[in-house]
């Protein structure tokens, strides 16, 4: 009798549930999906999904439809109840979110009075959810401090939720597992059922930095990077700076030193679908520089809006080309955005685009002059890779992971420092010869990392941990 | 031989450190034959009343005699009962016996000893009863709920306080090294080394049962402490800042004062994964107690304040159990440090490393010299001395007189 040969099973959560252009994670979900899928006969390899109380075999149906551009929706079971049109925020964002959309449909005329009303009641609305915020700390206190308390707990139960896996199985979860209550239950999968169980750690930027992230999300991310720890066979993570992050974190918490596995995302830029809009067609009409990045305060978008203030200041604006974002505004931009559209020396040098669609993001990277990256801290920083995959020179920050995806062939530049940045983005901008020796040095050395390539050292990894006992 | 024991706690029903110290010693003394009258304050008005003691004096009284109480009531109460002719006379009205020998514990009750025996035209051997080294630890629990100048000046007061009865005394008792060295620089009379122990217990049926009633059948490990500020200091200062010592289905079981305070802290739920690991028991009865350090993997000591010994070291010792704990918790227990089945730590990320070392470990199996070896924490052991250095300064003083 032959053996059984385990079933690899990725878990696609997040994917099912996203309704708008892939990012990141989403994406990584969906490549590592695809590209896998391919490597493993047929049948063994499947798609299961967290449907609230247990996690169901999940088989995108013929009705896969089309968002926007290329990105395919995957069509969810009626009754799964997980399927919202949007997406659940936390609290905080939430509330944000509502400002956001009220302040962006009112008219212009009502904004300023809109805009005193909500500065008059933000200390308010804050105090309150602080209050209650403090109300749920006390309340579980009470809970714990209730005596005598017993450890009755999953130690004598059995698993709470129902699943499809088997003994010896491998369950891939590399979503926006955080946002759910499954993943804290990995360990009893792990455990009891003897599933091995792979999930990633893309970086630890709540926990190390949280001053850039919503709300008190340090002791929320170490607890759940802790629980995965604790739940995995194998942490995949993004780049050696993340693996690094997450084993110092355990090491100093006293968490489980877990498997890990690097594996460099791809960076090749989809040239999927989708028509170019005339609005992007005339902002790649003239020469620009481009950053491709959600707009928060961690990106470092101000260092850049500095940088452009000061050449303006001296005199410098005719010779510059305009700074594109693209990226949607999120949380702490406000004042910064603020800024750029009132400052008179930078006006109208500095573009938002916002709901590019693949076909124009590949638009824009081939249009540019060069691409700029000043984040101050990055688990990866896809964006860098992708403007190297298409031969562009790159200004970059040296922090975090950037340098492993740059390597010597990006020119560095201090995130903190917006003199530097002025003058190397105007060198780079007005000095072709320098600026073709970077492009040259990118096009003849860069190595495109693919998707395909990432995804069989998974591959590899995964058959490491298949073939290690329980 | 009589001897009288000043103290500021009842001992009839001994629940924290200092009354269990003082309760085995008059035992120890009473075991040697001698006659022993304990009198003494209510330190506080959550303690039972019991003879011999005058009830605590109140807010208005210690403050007629020291403005800002709060936290320094037992340096209230020693100026009250030396300077105020109306509550040195209620004390003293207790003291039924004309001893050989005053035993004065901790410093607040020796401005009243000294006054007393001149009234009483008495000369008995005093012996001060060191259980720490009172000014430091005092001025680090107030220095964590008031400024720093109040915190200085209140180790300054009793350090005065705390010289005056060492230096006053015919001998002096201390209980561990560090403190006999520091007593050392302000005395050149005798001194003794007297460590904290722990009663010898074997688990009963009811324990067993009531312990196991909480902890079903979880592996964990076991924090024993009272509700003083420093245990609550030590166990944020070692498991603050994420907690993933513990597998989901480990606990940390918190048994006495310290559970609820814990867990109503806003600190456990700063540091991952604590408030979800933690199992609070409260206070428990003594059964209930020796059943759950049988049951336990590892008993955890994350002391870093204060002096003297920890009783709970002793007993953590005492379980046969896993011991993790910081240098601090193991003062006065040095003898014990790299034994088998000890573990210190004073870094909270080693210790943290540390925990989940050990209860990955199978259970302890001591073997017959370390299970001899724990037997000296025994309060039969570690004050076996003491009849005796109590008999030679008596002898001493009688000399001199």
């Amino acid at each position: 009798m032959s053996e059984r040969q385990p079933t690899i099973w990725i878990n696609v959560t997040t994917s099912a549930n996203w309704h708008r252009s892939a990012v990141g994670i989403v994406r990584v979900e969906r490549e590592l999906r695809d590209n896998l899928r391919k490597l493993y006969p047929v049948g063994q390899f499947k798609e299961c999904i967290w449907t609230g109380d247990g996690f169901s075999v999940f088989a995108a149906g013929a009705g896969e439809a089309k968002a926007g551009s290329n990105i395919e929706v995957l069509e969810l079971p009626a009754a799964l109840p997980v399927s919202y049109l949007f997406p659940v925020l936390p609290k905080r964002q939430a509330v944000i979110a509502i400002a956001q959309g009220a302040m962006s449909l009112v008219p212009d005329r009502l904004r300023p009075a809109l805009d005193r009303l909500m500065r008059r009641c933000k200390a308010p609305v804050v105090q309150a959810m602080n209050y209650l915020a403090v109300r749920r700390y006390r309340k579980q206190a009470k809970i714990v401090a209730s005596e005598p308390h017993t450890m009755g707990s999953k130690a004598d139960k059995d698993l709470v939720f129902s699943h499809p896996f088997q003994a010896g199985d491998v369950l891939i979860s590399v979503g926006l597992d955080w946002s759910w209550t499954f993943y804290k239950d990995f360990y009893y999968l792990r455990t009891r059922e003897k599933v091995k169980i792979v999930t990633c750690c893309y970086d630890l930027i709540p926990v190390l930095y949280p001053q850039y992230c919503v709300g008190e999300v340090a002791s929320m991310f170490t607890s759940y990077f802790l629980d995965i720890a604790e739940g995995s066979d194998m942490v995949l993570c993004i780049s050696k700076q993340s693996e690094q992050d997450l084993l110092e974190m355990l090491d100093r918490t006293g968490g489980r030193k877990v498997k890990t596995h690097v594996f460099p995302l791809g960076d090749n830029v989809p040239s999927g679908g989708g028509s170019v809009s005339s609005e992007v067609e005339d902002v790649a009409s003239e020469p620009f520089i481009l950053f491709v990045s959600s707009i928060e305060r961690r990106k470092n978008h101000e260092v850049l809006y500095r940088a452009y203030h000061l050449l303006c200041q001296e005199g410098k604006r005719v010779q510059l080309p305009k700074l594109v974002f693209v990226g949607m505004p999120g949380w702490g931009v406000g004042d910064l955005l603020k800024d750029i559209e009132l400052d008179p020396l930078t006006k109208g040098m500095i573009i938002q685009l916002n709901h590019v669609n693949d076909a124009e993001l590949l638009k824009l990277y081939q249009s540019s002059l060069f691409c700029v990256f000043p984040s101050l801290y990055e688990g990866w920083g896809l964006p860098v890779g992708e403007a190297m995959s298409l031969g562009k020179a790159v200004l970059s920050s040296n922090r975090g992971s950037l340098p492993e995806v740059g390597g010597d062939l990006v020119c560095y530049v201090d995130p903190w420092s917006p003199r530097a940045w002025a003058d190397e983005i105007y060198r780079m901008a007005t000095d072709e010869v320098w600026r073709t020796e970077w492009e040259q040095k990118v096009k003849t050395q860069y190595q495109a990392r693919t998707w395909a390539d990432a995804v069989i050292t998974v591959k590899n990894a995964i058959q490491s941990i298949e073939s290690s006992g329980f | 031989m009589k001897i009288l024991v000043l103290c500021t706690y009842p001992i009839r029903n001994p629940v924290h450190g200092g009354q269990l110290r003082v309760r085995n010693m008059v035992d120890t003394y009473l075991r040697a034959g001698h006659e022993v009258q304990v009198v003494g304050v209510l330190g506080s008005d959550q303690y039972p009343p019991e003879e011999g003691f005058v009830k605590f004096p109140g807010h208005e009284a210690l403050v007629s005699v020291y403005p800002e109480p709060f936290l320094m009531e037992d340096y209230a109460i020693s100026k009250l009962f030396a300077e105020s002719q109306i509550w040195f006379e209620r004390l003293a009205a207790k003291v039924s016996i004309v001893p050989d020998v005053i035993e004065v514990v901790q410093p607040w009750l020796f401005g009243f000893c000294q006054r007393y025996v001149v009234q009483a035209c008495i000369q008995p051997a005093i012996v001060y009863s060191s259980q720490n080294v009172e000014s430091s630890l005092k001025e680090r629990i107030v220095r964590s709920y008031s400024r720093e100048k109040r915190a200085l000046a209140v180790a300054d007061s009793i350090h005065t306080a705390e010289v005056a009865a060492i230096s006053g005394s015919d001998g002096v008792i201390c209980v561990s090294q560090t403190d006999l060295d520091w007593s050392r620089q302000h005395s050149d009379k005798s001194m003794l080394l007297a460590p904290n122990g722990v009663k010898p217990w074997a688990v009963s049926d009811e324990g067993n049962t009531a312990a196991k009633t909480i902890v079903g059948g979880k592996q964990f490990s076991i924090y024993c402490a009272s509700a003083h500020p420093p245990n609550m200091t030590g166990f944020f200062e070692m498991f603050g800042g994420g907690f993933g010592s513990l597998m989901p289905d480990q606990s940390l079981l918190i048994v006495g004062g310290a559970g609820p305070a814990i867990a109503g802290d806003v600190r456990v739920h700063q540091s991952a994964k604590l408030a979800e690991r933690i199992v609070v028991a409260g206070i428990v009865s003594q059964s209930c107690l020796e059943g759950l350090l049988d049951l336990a993997h590892c008993v955890v000591l994350p002391l870093t304040q204060g002096g003297g010994t920890n009783l709970k070291t002793a007993e953590a010792l005492w379980s046969g159990r896993y011991v993790l704990a910081t240098t601090v918790a193991m003062r006065g227990f040095e003898d014990f440090l790299g034994a088998q089945g000890v573990f210190v730590a004073d870094d909270p990320s080693d210790f943290k490393r540390a925990l989940r070392h050990v209860m990955a470990l199978a259970p302890l199996q001591l073997s017959d010299a370390d299970c001899n070896k724990r037997k000296r924490v025994l309060w039969d052991e570690s004050l076996s001395l003491l009849p005796s250095f109590i008999e030679q300064i008596e002898k001493e003083k009688n000399i001199n007189v």
